[in-house]
């Protein structure tokens, strides 16, 4: 019971029954079937749709296009950039323009067929290496979404003549979120209110899309989350779309709409991670002392910006990595193409940079001939250190104690030794063993800040059972679990007294997107802060029943204890009831402040998580395949409140991580489609590819978190690539600068070092 | 056209008429409305529809309704016995096997469909007969553990 034990998941008895209704198990009386005719090209100019013939399919119920908008024909996200229902131009493949919706999919699909659409085809943008100031613009005169800079210490620094430095690029490709879950959504009426069920982390950004687009009042939206099938970042922004189309169906059929995207179109069309170039140099002293870094991080956004400004945010303030150095000069920028925009993936922006740093820092270490784990370890932030954004390091920076546990657990400088041995009799097989340490600015940061609270709700009935809710939704990661243990702990109960309320936007507080590994912090505050309302107004009550002042009053094992009282919990949870006590309460929480200003310098975020990695491969030299052999995951996560989920998470967040770094490879055409649109052409990690685990929490409480805990669940993707393909180079000597490590790029590599 | 399909679902005769150019999928999760086999490609990549077949584990979005005709199928739904988990379902829940959901059930059946044939089988053997099956959560290794312990208590 509470916090800190392995619990069962208290979805999982459901989920292995196969009782869980996600969107697609919805059926409703009357229901219609939504799909979307979307853009044929990737970069044109619409000069008449003729829906006259698909009209008359039979089944056919309704074609909406920006016409039947009510409200803007916008979706919003940060900038209102990103058009519903394209009117005049389109951006990128598969970009929506019309919304049919029928009494099956089959007539849905035949409508398709016929739709009629003229199109002026114009040359697309598709280099983003290209985008900026182009000839063809996409965004404003220059294509450039958004920049930030980081401008720490002084760069004059680097014209120290005794100083080394290194320089390098770095290629990311884009990475397909692979939620086994596709897109989808349920939209019907209830009480006069447009009522939505969907697929989703972030309920009140569809709630506030839906609201615009159909001009609506916002009370008469409602959002419920349904139980969903895989996320990671993939379901944050994108299901404001999704939503939005079923929604605007059933908003002027009024009968229930139900939209699933099927995978070739949710592959096509849905958010990615943003590929990336990362230009990096880093300078060092001669003791392998980093003394500073300069970066430019360009990102490829897509048509929209979508997301991109906030992921842009964290992937430039992670570029110069969990090490103390002293004079950074980092810029990112993000540019417009004609593909798909890119949006939250696990990392958010994050992975493509810190593959950078972490890369170049193995090229320093060879250069100085010193060992890749040494040079990091000595340059790891510790407590009071700054960060690149001139933050003091106040609290809860676990980094040494990850790191060395990593490297310890590893076994790394045994293996980097029996490794070398094994290599030079081996012929064709090569074994290598690499790190990375990566650090997570836990939240929205600055760039998301005005999203960020956490508001609870509680609510203890007579019989001592308690129903809470708070605005964080359960995408798989197990958010309700962990707030049950943590009421559950804060009332001294079991958890099967508490329950934690399916996120509905009609009765569940907005907290801001479940985004940013902000769920386990969002939810304690949010109900703890509830709660503890609630056990305030006991504690006066059992001040005037027994006529005593309490100093404290304690919950545990089902016991209230109180001056020299033992009572049993839910006796004095039905005391209170019948003297009619207030035992439900609502309470805000605003986080920690954050702040960034134009040199890029400020309390970035409230607290970080931190972690290291050590990855063993092997590596065929004949056939340039690779094997993952052993992954060892260190995580500072403040505190585990749930071990076993908090394991899971570091499991399956780092197998994520090796197939971005070695097999995930998403091909573009030249005509900006994706190529690799389903999962026998885009191939993630099967149960064949999954290395040994060795996850290892680490637990730097973090003072202002409920019961310590902070967030991290994004963490254990960001570091992996890197420590992959520093393995690869450990066992082969090539050099990995473009990911994925695909055989063609291992041998051209180990061909590169001869 | 509509055809007429005979066959056992769970233990239960099915007497059905459906379109033929359903899918053995659909008429499981619409006809029967046995929601719990999911969709996640419709093209047999990913493993989400799993059910068994005659005693094969059999990806349902590529089999058509009428070769459902005269089979026995087990579903996710079949697994439960008198409303108590089996040991399969028990240790997915146990080992932290379970994150989204979305895959379990297809990956229950492929697990219990080796099982059937291969009451204790080694962790080689089960990764093999899951590899059709992807789960972007767990890292895999839990669900491998869970069946493996399946496997152990078969003994
Ligand atoms: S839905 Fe059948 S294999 Fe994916
Ligand atoms: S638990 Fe989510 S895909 Fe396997």
């Amino acid at each position: 019971m509470g916090v800190g034990k392995s619990i069962i998941r208290l979805d999982s008895v459901e989920k292995v029954t196969g009782k869980t209704l996600y969107v697609e198990d919805i059926k409703m009386s009357n229901m219609l079937y939504a799909k979307v005719f979307r853009s044929p090209v990737a970069y044109g100019k619409i000069k008449n749709l003729d829906l006259e013939l698909a009209k008359k399919v039979p089944g056919v119920k309704g074609i909406f296009t920006y016409k039947d908008v009510p409200g803007k024909n916008i979706i919003h996200v940060i900038y209102d950039d990103q058009i519903f229902l394209a009117s005049d131009f389109v951006k990128y493949p598969g970009q929506p323009i019309a919304v049919i919706a029928a009494n099956s999919e089959e007539a849905c699909k035949e409508a398709i067929k016929k739709i009629k659409l003229e199109i002026e085809e114009l040359e697309p943008l598709l280099d983003f290496e290209k985008s900026k100031n182009n000839s063809i613009k996409l965004y404003g005169d220059d294509n450039i979404f958004c920049k930030y800079h980081i401008d720490h210490g002084n760069m004059d620094i680097i014209n120290d003549s005794d100083l080394i430095s290194i320089s390098d690029s770095y290629y990311t490709q884009h990475q397909e979120h692979a939620y086994i879950e596709p897109q989808g959504a349920v939209v019907y009426w209830e009480d006069n209110t447009l009522t939505i069920r969907g697929s989703m982390q972030a309920p009140f950004y569809v709630q506030q899309a839906v609201t615009e687009v159909l001009n609506m009042k916002k009370s008469r939206v409602r959002v419920i989350q349904q139980m969903t099938g895989g996320a990671f970042g993939g379901k944050e922004d994108v299901p404001n779309i999704v939503c939005s189309q079923a929604a605007i169906c059933a908003y002027h059929l009024r009968q229930p709409v139900k939209i699933i995207y099927n995978r070739e179109e949710d592959m096509q069309t849905m958010s990615k991670r943003h590929p990336a170039r990362t230009d990096i140099t880093l300078w060092a002293d001669k003791t392998g002392k980093f003394v500073a870094v300069k970066g430019y991080y360009l990102e490829n956004a897509g048509a929209f910006a979508t997301l991109t400004p906030a992921v842009l945010y964290r992937g430039t303030i992670h570029l110069s990595g969990p090490y103390n150095i002293e004079n950074v000069d980092v810029i990112g920028e993000a540019v417009a193409t004609n593909t798909a925009p890119n949006g939250a993936y696990r990392g958010f922006g994050s992975p493509q940079t810190i593959f950078a740093m972490e890369s170049i820092i193995d090229q320093m270490a060879e250069k100085l001939n010193m060992d890749p784990a040494d040079i990091r370890q000595k340059n790891l932030l510790k407590l009071g250190d700054r960060t690149c954004t001139n933050q003091v390091l106040e609290d809860s920076v676990g980094l040494l104690e990850a790191f060395d546990k990593c490297i310890d657990e590893s076994d790394y400088y045994n293996k980097i030794k029996e490794f070398k041995e094994y290599n030079n009799v081996s012929d064709n097989i090569k074994k290598g063993i690499g790190v990375s340490a990566v650090y997570y600015g836990v939240g929205l940061g600055d760039a998301g800040k005005h999203m960020s609270r956490a508001a609870g709700t509680a609510k203890i009935d007579g019989d001592g059972s308690v129903t809470v809710s708070v605005g964080v939704v359960d995408m798989g990661q197990g958010m309700r679990t962990v707030a049950a243990q943590m009421a559950a702990e804060f009332l001294g109960i079991l958890e099967d007294n508490i329950v934690v309320s399916q996120v509905d936007t009609s009765r569940v507080l907005d907290s801001g997107p479940t985004v940013a590994s902000r769920g386990t912090i969002t939810a304690g505050w949010g109900i703890l802060k509830a709660l503890n309302k609630i056990k305030k107004r006991i504690h006066k009550f059992l001040e005037e029943k027994f006529n005593e002042k309490f100093e404290d009053i304690h919950y545990k094992d089902g016991k209230v204890l109180f001056g020299n009282h033992e009572e049993s919990y839910f006796d004095v949870i039905k005391w209170a009831t019948d003297k009619k006590l207030t035992l439900h309460a609502a309470a805000l929480h605003i986080p920690p402040e954050c702040s960034f200003d134009e040199h890029g310098q400020g309390d970035a975020y409230y607290t970080y998580a931190w972690g290291a990695n050590v990855v063993e491969t092997e590596v065929n030299t004949r056939t340039g395949e690779v094997k993952i052999i052993k992954a060892t995951c260190a995580h500072d996560v403040g505190k585990a409140v749930n071990p076993r989920e908090v394991k899971g998470q570091i499991m399956g967040g780092s197998l994520q991580g090796l197939g971005y770094g070695l097999m995930e490879n998403m091909q573009v055409s030249s005509q900006g489609k994706f190529l690799t649109n389903n999962f026998s052409t885009y191939t993630i990690p099967t149960a064949c590819d999954y290395p040994e685990w060795n996850p290892i929490i680490v637990e730097e409480k973090y003072p202002k978190g409920p019961y310590g805990a902070k967030g991290f669940a994004e963490q254990p993707l960001m570091g992996m690539a890197p420590a992959l393909t520093n393995s690869i180079y450990n066992a082969c000597g090539g050099r990995i600068k473009n990911i994925p490590a695909i055989p063609e790029r291992v041998l051209e590599s180990i061909r590169g070092k001869e | 056209m509509i055809i007429h399909i005979k066959f056992k679902v769970n233990g239960v005769d099915y007497d059905i008429k459906t379109e033929n150019n359903k899918r053995l999928l659909d008429v499981l999760r619409d006809d029967l409305r046995l929601t719990g086999t999911k969709e996640g490609c419709g093209i047999g990549e990913c493993g989400a529809c799993t059910i068994i077949m005659d005693g094969e584990a059999v990806n349902s979005c590529m089999v058509l309704a009428g070769r459902a005709n005269n089979t026995e199928i087990m579903t996710v739904e079949g697994l439960e016995k008198d409303g108590e988990l089996s040991t399969l379902q028990d240790n997915f829940v146990k080992m932290g096997a379970v994150q989204c959901g979305f895959c379990t059930p297809g990956m229950l059946m492929s697990a219990k469909a080796l099982l059937m044939k291969n009451p204790d089988p080694t962790v080689e053997e089960i990764k093999e007969a899951i590899a059709g099956n992807l789960c972007r959560c767990t890292g895999y290794t839990q669900i491998v553990e869970a069946i493996k312990k399946t496997g152990e208590e078969n003994r």
